[in-house]
């Protein structure tokens, strides 16, 4: 019996010292790399017991490594597994592990062997502070449920986001935790068939799909940022799932949700944040199932270009507390229906739309108006898409003014929110943004005004001597100044000159005389250059036809009444002195010339008809051209200014210019003309002196006179107190005489205006 | 041959007038109070707003200019012309040692010159409150946008000045320049809308017909360079950004160039002909 107990206590004792040695083993540290006693992890894994620690210390080691006892596995300095491109990197098939720490890089590119960072095939797998790069897909737990992934960074392989493979997988795979992992650049985090998931604090950005999810109940979605995916998360055929405080940001892909839910029931989504999507939310026949509900409070979305975004069977999701912030359209239903069997406003409590326009009587926070969402642009592009090219066109405004103008054409609101809440509210997890100026637009912001400056700097008069070395005064170069060879001009089918030709030599005067349509402006236009023509006309040696612009330097234009531009006398006649080319000039001994010195400072529209007049006379000498050109230029002046413009063109006219006016006043063509051109009908009928041009006057047998009615009787009266006999007759007097030049200076000596005269045959005369 | 300093004499006489002018007075300071007030509109003050605040005060502005440069670009141009001739300063002008093509292009530069300063007002002023504001948008984004409406502008301009050429009086200008506006700015998109809508027509051909509008390519140019996408515009924006790809801005840019040179060309042939009559 004793026996029997001595062996009793010394089995214990060997049980008690076995089981001592296990626990120790299970806190061993098998050290590899470094001075460790294992150079690679399947050497310490192979002698590894169940619970003990391998430290692996920086250096690369190969891959593919396979982890079948439940042991963890810690890199120390960041040691590396590299795959060299070929299959994946690391298969855990034992449960509890824990494998931390590890740089993952370069796994095999086979889509059909799904090449990958860490593949885990047993429960309770704890995936922790890995960074897996250049990867196919990164963590696949597939049949692995309980398995934790957290802290891990993710970057996946290839350019071509569908051609990449899934930066997390999660595969038949309850409870399994995704936390504070960062997934970038791959196609998607896929999940099938898992329930329970908690995904928690994840970053998920350049995706294709951040969360791509099927079949997965129970889960809950918290604090993760979806940002810059192609889609931020699509859920789908699950139940019972929880969304909380999640931020899905500027998703623009091809479909650009923020949150996709196709036939997904019992969702909670609260306090999440949606900002610059395409579309912030979008739900496809969710909820599924009769009688159930989706709830949605607290979120807010802002600038996307779809708010929330619907199918037309959508139903029996309750919208309450949520705020809508200028999304460029709030709420949008994909297809021709009304989205009235969705909540807009529960309990009282409605939504904030930023572009509701009603107000808040009692102060209660919400409006006493609903808002109605009834655009009807965005109900046309709703149906067509198509239109959506004309956002932010006028025209679509337009549409919108006229069916809110019109309310025939206002369509049926899409949803009406019966108590809208009146302000903004943003999810407190959100951090306030930085205030930081953006240097570089305000650098430009800045630079574009000082273009600006520039620009009005550019108009500032410049204290500086006119100085050109173009258009200096034109050296006379021929002894005939101006030469017309069968000058011929129609307008249409109406011949206004007919082959005339003449020339005009240095220093002649010579005056075109004519009724009116005679031909005598156009003839001045066509020496100008200013009014194309048949012929040739050379002034000063040049061809008109060919160099317009050089023989209009040689000569000064006077005309019969100028205009000019809103500017000051003296700015006036700078401008036409720079145009001119004129190499020093001294504006105000010019001015001083024609009498204007001391109107410098006036604005043209200070000006009379005669200073004008007077103007132009300086400005077509400021070249000093050879040659001046009137056209008329008495006919708004006063019997003094036309006496004084006439004194001083007579001067210049003895100082060598050549001068070619049109006139009607026998006074200024005999006082200034050495030579005479009459035109009738185009033609020149007279080329001659002065002294002829009176005796051919004399010839025509009826001197015919326009002068206002006013005047009739004082005309009447000294024609006949010098022997005249007149006949009235219509808006003229005629006058029976032989003498018609001394009745025309007896009518300007009794001080009577003559509008006009003609001289006209017998068969003119009245009956 | 063309004396650009010729051209620069009339053209700073140009500039100088049309600043002086009381509607691009008023013009510039409406633009330029819209565009301030339009950057600042207060914007939540959290995380993740800068980017799509900005880019929502960009579209803003462009709807803006769609609305305002046409206007002004337009009749600005189409009275150049016309009214000096019946005022007869035109013609007085011309008598002068000048060409009249140094005479158009001095008078399209002046008014150029005015109308570009005064939209770099209104968009520099939006630009530094943007830029205050920590604006999420890049600087050359912006310079893309504003170099779209200075393209615009002169579009329009070189437009009113073949109305300018062709019209005989200013009146009939400036009923020509409105009509116009009223064709790009509304007319235009509503029939293509009504066709659209009438006729199911397909993206390449709404895409196609729209882009003959000047104001659409300025809009397509100016959301794209803001957002690097044209997505916002819905399937024919995706349709033509997956077309162009690359070429997409030059091919905005040059489109916007040919409706500055071809009507300024025809205008300068009209008014060759028909000089000041």
């Amino acid at each position: 019996m004793p026996r029997y107990w001595v062996g009793l206590i010394l089995l214990g004792c060997w049980l008690y010292g076995s089981s001592s040695a296990v626990n120790a083993q299970d806190s061993r540290r098998l050290l590899v790399g470094l001075d460790g006693a294992y150079a690679t992890i399947e050497d310490a894994l192979a002698i590894a017991q169940e619970g003990d620690t391998i430290e692996v210390h920086g250096g690369t080691y190969a891959a593919p490594l396979t982890i079948d006892k439940s042991v963890t596995i810690t890199g120390v300095g960041n040691p590396i597994i590299d795959g060299h491109g070929v299959g994946s990197l690391v298969y855990i098939r034992a449960a509890h592990v824990v494998f931390q720490g590890f740089i993952l890089q370069n796994t095999g590119t086979a889509q059909h062997h799904e090449d990958s960072g860490i593949v885990i095939e047993a429960p309770h797998v704890t995936i922790a502070n890995n960074q897996l790069q250049n990867v196919l897909y990164g963590i696949f737990f597939a049949n692995a449920p309980y398995g934790v992934a957290t802290g891990n960074t993710i970057y996946g392989w290839g350019e071509e986001a569908g051609l990449r493979g899934d930066g997390i997988r999660v595969w038949y795979s309850h409870r399994v935790q995704l936390i504070e992992n960062e997934i970038n650049h791959s196609r998607d985090t896929l999940i099938w068939y898992s329930d329970d998931l908690v995904i928690r604090d994840n970053h998920f950005e350049g995706n294709r799909y951040g969360l791509h999810f099927m079949y997965n109940d129970g889960a809950v979605i918290e604090g993760n940022t979806l940002q810059d995916n192609s889609v931020g998360a699509f859920l789908m055929y699950s139940k019972n799932t929880t969304l909380r405080e999640n931020i899905f940001a500027y998703n623009r892909g091809s479909s650009g949700y923020g949150l996709a839910l196709k036939d997904m029931d019992d969702v909670q989504a609260a306090d999440n944040f949606f900002v610059g999507n395409r579309e912030g939310l979008y739900l496809d026949n969710s909820p599924a199932l009769i009688d159930v509900y989706n709830y949605f409070t607290g979120n807010v979305f802002a600038y996307n270009d779809i708010g929330v975004a619907t199918l037309p069977s959508v139903q029996r999701n309750v919208f309450q507390d949520n705020s809508f912030l200028d999304n460029i359209q709030q709420v949008s239903m994909h297809g021709r229906e009304v989205l009235s069997r969705n909540i807009w406003s529960q309990d009282g409590i409605g939504n904030y739309w930023s572009d509701y326009a009603g107000y808040d009587r009692n102060g209660d926070g919400y409006g006493e108006i609903p808002y109605h969402s009834d655009r009807l642009f965005e109900q046309l592009a709703d149906n067509n898409p198509t239109l959506r090219l004309f956002t932010y066109s006028p025209a679509a405004q337009a549409i919108e003014f006229a069916a809110s103008a019109f309310p025939v054409f206002r369509p049926q609101p899409k949803l009406v929110d019966e108590t809208p809440r009146m302000a903004l509210k943003l999810p407190a997890y959100l951090e306030a943004k930085q205030p930081m100026v953006a240097t570089p637009l305000l650098l430009t912001s800045l630079l574009m005004l000082g273009i600006t400056g520039g620009v009005v700097l550019l108009t500032i008069e410049r204290r500086r001597p006119l100085v050109s070395k173009h258009y200096a005064p034109s050296a006379i170069k021929e002894d005939t100044m101006i030469t017309v060879t069968q000058l011929s001009k129609h307008y249409g089918i109406h011949p206004v000159l007919q082959n005339i030709s003449f020339s005009i030599a240095a220093g002649e005067s010579v005056a075109l005389w004519g009724t009116n349509g005679a031909g005598k402006t156009t003839t001045l236009r066509c020496l100008l250059g200013v009014q194309d023509f048949e012929g040739q006309i050379r002034v000063n040696g040049i061809d008109v036809q060919r160099d317009s612009k050089a023989s209009r330097a040689a000569i000064g234009y006077v005309p019969q009444q100028a205009a000019f531009y809103n500017m000051t006398v003296r700015q006036t006649l700078k401008f036409y002195a720079r145009l001119k080319r004129v190499p020093h000039i001294n504006l105000d001994a010019a001015l001083a010339e024609v009498g204007l010195a001391d109107h410098a400072k006036k604005p043209i529209k200070a000006l009379s008809g005669g200073m004008k007049q007077r103007l132009a006379l300086a400005i077509s000498l400021l070249a000093n051209p050879p040659i001046l050109m009137l056209d008329e230029p008495t006919a708004n002046l006063d019997n003094q200014g036309r006496a004084d413009f006439l004194a001083l063109v007579q001067r210049l006219n003895q100082a060598g210019k050549t001068i070619i006016f049109s006139s009607h006043r026998v006074d200024e063509v005999m006082q200034l003309a050495t030579r005479v051109l009459v035109l009738r009908d185009g033609q020149i009928e007279l080329d001659d002196t002065p002294a002829h041009f009176a005796q051919h006057l004399g010839q025509q047998r009826y001197l015919k006179v326009w002068i206002p009615t006013t005047h009739w009787e004082q005309a009447i009266a000294a024609l006949q107190a010098s022997g005249f006999s007149t006949t009235p007759n219509g808006a003229a007097l005629y006058v029976d005489t032989l003498q018609r030049l001394h009745a025309l200076q007896v009518l300007a000596t009794a001080g009577v205006p003559v509008e006009n005269f003609d001289i006209v045959d017998h068969k003119d005369k009245p009956q | 041959m063309i004396d650009l300093k010729t051209v620069w004499i009339i053209g700073r006489k140009e500039l100088q007038e049309t600043l002086s002018n009381k509607w691009l007075i008023v013009y510039t300071l409406l633009f330029a109070g819209l565009a301030l007030a339009l950057s600042s509109l207060s914007q939540p003050d959290v995380e993740f707003t800068a980017l799509a605040s900005y880019n929502r005060t960009v579209a803003s502005l462009v709807n803006l200019v769609l609305l305002f440069v046409p206007l002004i670009g337009l009749l600005f141009g189409a009275t150049s012309l016309a009214s000096e001739r019946e005022t007869g300063a035109l013609d007085y002008l011309l008598a002068q040692p000048v060409s009249r093509i140094e005479v158009l292009l001095g008078k399209y530069i002046g008014v150029a010159c005015a109308l570009l300063a005064s939209l770099n007002l209104g968009l520099g002023t939006a630009g530094i409150i943007l830029a205050w504001q920590g604006a999420g948008g890049d600087a050359n984004g912006y310079v893309m946008t504003v170099i779209m409406a200075c393209l615009l502008g002169l579009a329009m301009l070189s437009i009113g000045f073949l109305i300018s050429a062709l019209a005989a009086k200013t009146a009939t200008a400036i009923g020509g320049a409105i009509f116009t506006w009223l064709l790009f700015v509304f007319v235009g998109d509503l029939g293509l809308i009504g066709a659209s809508l009438v006729t199911e027509m397909p993206i390449q051909t709404t895409l196609l017909v729209a882009l003959l509008n000047p104001l659409q390519l300025f809009k397509m140019g100016a959301i794209f360079s803001a957002h690097t996408s044209l997505e916002v515009l819905g399937p024919v924006g995706l349709y033509a950004t997956d077309t162009f790809d690359t070429n997409f801005m030059p091919l905005m840019v040059a489109s916007l160039a040919l409706w500055i040179v071809i009507p300024l060309l025809l205008a300068q042939w009209y008014f060759a002909k028909r000089g000041a009559a």
